[in-house]
């Protein structure tokens, strides 16, 4: 290994463990790299801005904004109050509307921590009151977290898309049954659970309940359909549909349910630009440093090394994917997919895999991994909201991840879960 | 050092942002740049390619050019024109009639002008190369005269030339992120686009575009540059032997794009496009006459009037 | 001591204050700037030149200005293995250090900046044509800000009781 390599991954591995944030120990450890192999340190300040200069970027802090306008503006818990009319009554029924409303909200959000918000601080309590474990209850919300960036819309798959220079309405398609199929498998964990536990039913809605609850929902239950209809329809990009759901969010906040006040609306932006920012820092950060280990020409070099741990490509996406999920345990999501973006693509192109479907494996790998303890944000919002340890959440979580990684597994090896619905379009 | 270690071979990391297949006008220029130079002066320089964006986007790599942290590249017209705006003068839409005469016009005083022009900015341009015409493709109706732009939605990159050019034809010029044209295409969002022939090739849109018109419109320069830095640190038999490699990779670059596009645009047709050729390109430039105006200011009017005798 | 805090944290929180208010008029202007796009191609058929560009230049300024906001608000995201296997005082001299790197990172950030600044001087951008000095000051201003914030809170945490609160 080359000195700056060893700068680099040292380096960046010594300062993750001392505490040093995320964003900060990759410009450090980009710096140190430019000084050893003597380059100018213009570079740093020319990829700071450069890494934040693209528009598909641009859809983040909106996709972030419109979720924060929609939970604040009351869409989010209309949402819950149609799932909870029409599943109640099963066993299990309660966790079902957890899980089914947070598939719903992921419709409209982008984002795994929101997700998990959003529904999170309206179930687990509820949960909690009605016969689940408050730790069953948070782990549930997490899990369900992880369904916010894999159906579309979706930050990671963006930055994938801007990584790999693939289209990102495409990669956005390729979400979906992956998404669906995790709402399923969290449905029946949550029967499982209700089984075992003797958790007791609620009672049944009438029809004029559920039809209440739906009426009063329709504005938040059709926003997935200016969202998504908008890109699909060839109306919008990506971005630009952001934008809109965010129009859309405050419009239906303020003038239609008027749950949003006009003064409210300064600390709401600021609290998704401060989320935004936490993001795109790190992007930004991520710039300089893979310069670096691109200039080192490690993508390939690495690549090869995975490669050649065997002749079949099942037993390369296999160990990739744990090497993935291992990663995705303690690294931000973001900063490990800017990092290993080129490493992934030169293997991807090595066992001839479709960049879409990489793409999506990728994705929900790393949206996996922040439900993965120690280190996750959707993790860590379940746990602010339960007032639980991580530990104590992470018994209940694991069987969860195990159902999640299911998933993830039919994405690897099956190529119709995420191509069959882009092949449509 | 590495370089010590690996006995005083300069070493040379030439960036671009397209593929590395053996079809790109620009991966074609950069491996014939290495090939050339490496055996003009064996074991004293070596060329490392950078295809796929890997070092940054051609704004980047012309910066990083500047600056010495990026040492040679091959760079759109129009994005060194950012830079150095007499460059502006080859985007000019219909200026040139072929691709002789563009390489006549720059092998020559224009050429030269814009060789030292950029000089001046701390970047030697070593050769013009080639990456085609660009040509109008829909799927409304094909390009034969003037008019027949109007009222066509097409997608043009974020760049006031050819905004201004499709705003004089009557067009509808939509800037869009390139990686969201195709699906834009295919779902009607948009109409069309213009691409040089072998980007419509290698990005496949034969499959979803019907009418490819002949428009030439611009043609487009792609340069092979080296920073001033790194080419002053240079040993001077080295320095000689990039200069020459670089006229020599030019020359050969030039041949290889241009047979390739005349193939391409037949395999298009045999692909299922309608190509057509226009009516007559005089009539095209009439149509586009405020644009050459309006940019004359950042151009220079010298530079300008000497292209337009040159082309005339 | 005392009075350098002072000085440093009224720097700081003004700083802090005029970030809040740039991000949020930022957002405000990418808003309008995209809808307009989007509503100028349906409603009048009409391409804008201009949102774009105006949009991403927004984008990178709430960007880099947000990112050093997060230096004093501690809202940057951390492992916490060591700190969290630490006694208080160790906690302490960890963060210290912490601060320490982050402050020589602004500062290395501010050089870099103001060479990429002045070496880019003159340019203008390709659509709006505003003087690219506008987008490429950014980082300049970010990584000084960086500093200030890292330093008050260096400062702070000699002159103040220790608080139980977030790391940089
Ligand atoms: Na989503
Ligand atoms: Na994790």
């Amino acid at each position: 290994m080359s000195e700056l390599a060893w700068v680099l991954s040292l380096g960046f591995a010594g300062l993750l463990l001392l505490g040093v944030p995320f964003v900060f120990a990759l410009g450090i450890t980009s710096l140190a790299g430019l000084m050893v192999i003597d380059i100018d340190i213009i570079v740093l300040a020319q990829r700071f801005i450069s890494g934040t200069q693209s528009f598909s970027l641009l859809a983040i802090p909106f996709f972030v904004l419109a979720g924060d306008l929609m939970t604040k503006g009351g869409l989010s818990r209309r949402l819950v109050a149609v799932a909870d009319a029409c599943v109640r009554h099963v066993k299990g029924g309660l966790g079902m509307v957890t899980v089914l409303s947070a598939t719903f909200f992921a419709a409209i959000s982008g984002s795994a921590p929101a997700t998990t918000a959003a529904i999170g601080s309206i179930m687990i309590p509820e949960m909690t009151k009605r016969g689940y474990s408050p730790e069953f209850a948070a782990a549930l919300a997490v899990a369900a977290g992880i369904i916010g960036p894999v159906i579309p819309p979706s930050i990671i798959f963006v930055i994938w898309g801007v990584i790999a220079e693939e289209s990102i309405a495409k990669l956005f398609l390729a979400g979906i049954v992956p998404g669906l199929l995790m709402s399923v498998g969290l449905c029946l964990a949550s029967v499982r659970y209700a089984v075992r536990h003797d958790v007791p039913k609620e009672p049944r809605a009438s029809a004029a309940e559920i039809g209440r609850a739906a009426w009063d929902g329709k504005w938040a239950l059709v926003a997935p359909f200016v969202v998504l209809g908008g890109i699909y329809g060839g109306i919008f990009t990506p971005t630009e549909a952001a934008v809109v759901a965010t129009v859309y969010a405050l419009f239906v906040g303020l003038f239609l349910y008027r749950e949003l006040k006009w003064r409210d609306l300064p600390a709401i932006v600021m609290g998704s630009m401060r989320t935004t920012a936490i993001v795109m820092f790190i992007i930004a950060a991520a710039a300089p440093f893979g310069w670096l280990v691109a200039m080192e020409q490690l993508p390939p070099k690495i690549a090869g090394g995975i490669a050649a741990i065997s002749d079949e490509p099942w037993i390369i996406l296999l160990s990739l994917n744990l090497l993935l999920l291992a990663i995705g345990m303690v690294m931000d999501n973001i900063a490990a997919m800017i990092i290993l973006g080129g490493v992934l693509i030169a293997l991807g192109r090595t066992i001839g895999m479709d960049p879409i479907q990489l793409g999506a494996m990728v994705s929900i790998n790393f949206a996996i991994g922040m439900a993965t303890p120690p280190f996750g944000y959707a993790l860590f919002v379940g746990a602010a909201i339960s007032r639980l340890s991580i530990e104590r959440i992470s018994r209940e979580l694991w069987p969860l991840i195990g159902v999640l990684i299911v998933v993830l597994g039919l994405v690897t090896y099956v190529p119709a879960v995420t191509l069959a619905v882009v092949r449509l379009f | 050092m590495p370089a010590l270690a690996q006995g005083k071979a300069a070493t040379l990391k030439i960036g671009w942002t397209s593929t590395d297949s053996a079809q790109d006008p620009y991966g074609i220029g950069a491996k014939l740049f290495k090939e050339k130079v490496e055996a003009l002066v064996p074991g004293q320089v070596q060329v490392s390619l950078f295809p796929n964006r890997q070092i940054g986007d051609e704004k980047e790599l012309l910066e990083g050019m500047r600056f010495g942290t990026v040492d040679m590249g091959v760079i759109t017209n129009a994005v060194i024109a950012n830079l150095e705006t007499g460059f502006q003068v080859n985007d000019l839409p219909f200026l040139y009639a072929d691709e002789a005469q563009a390489r006549r016009v720059l092998d020559g005083p224009v050429g030269q002008e814009l060789k030292d022009r950029l000089a001046k900015k701390g970047v030697i341009a070593l050769g013009f190369m080639e990456g085609g015409f660009r040509s109008m493709l829909n799927n409304v109706r094909p390009v034969v005269n003037p008019e027949d732009v109007k009222g066509v939605k097409y997608r043009v990159m974020q760049n006031p030339v050819f905004i201004d050019m499709f705003a004089s034809l009557g067009g509808n010029a939509i800037p869009m992120a390139w990686g969201e044209v195709f699906t834009a295409v295919q779902q009607g969002a948009i109409d069309g686009l213009e691409l040089p022939v072998a980007v419509i090739d290698a990005a496949k849109y034969y499959e979803i575009t019907k009418y490819l018109s002949l428009t030439n419109h611009t043609y487009s320069m792609i340069a092979l540059l080296v920073s001033k830095r790194s080419f002053d640190k240079l040993p001077k038999d080295v320095q000689a032997a990039v200069v020459k490699a670089g006229a020599e990779a030019t020359a050969e670059q030039r041949r290889i794009a241009g047979a390739q596009a005349q193939e391409i645009i037949v395999s298009l047709g045999n692909k299922g496009m309608k190509v057509n050729k226009v009516g007559n390109p005089a009539q095209f430039r009439g149509s586009v006459k405020a644009v050459y105006e309006k940019f004359r200011p950042t151009i220079g009017s010298a530079l300008l009037d000497q292209t337009l005798a040159a082309v005339q | 001591m005392t009075a350098i805090h002072g000085l440093l944290e009224a720097l700081s929180r003004t700083a802090g204050r005029a970030t809040i208010f740039l991000v949020i008029a930022m957002t405000v202007v990418m808003t309008v700037c995209l809808i307009l796009q989007v509503l100028f191609r349906y409603a009048l058929g009409q391409a804008l030149s201009w949102s774009e560009e105006l949009a991403l230049l927004m984008f990178t300024w709430t960007v880099l200005l947000a990112g050093s906001l997060g230096v004093r608000e501690g809202f940057h995201v951390a492992l916490t293995l060591l700190p969290d296997r630490l006694g208080p005082g160790g906690q302490r001299w960890l963060e210290r250090l912490i601060l320490v790197l982050v402050t020589v990172f602004g500062f290395y950030l501010a050089v870099s900046g103001w060479e990429f600044y002045d070496g880019t001087t003159g340019q203008l951008s390709a659509a709006v044509g505003y003087p690219i000095e506008l987008l490429h000051s950014a980082a300049l201003v970010s990584g000084a800000l960086v500093v200030l914030h890292g330093l008050t809170r260096l400062v702070a945490s000699f002159v103040l009781p220790p608080a139980p609160e977030a790391r940089p």
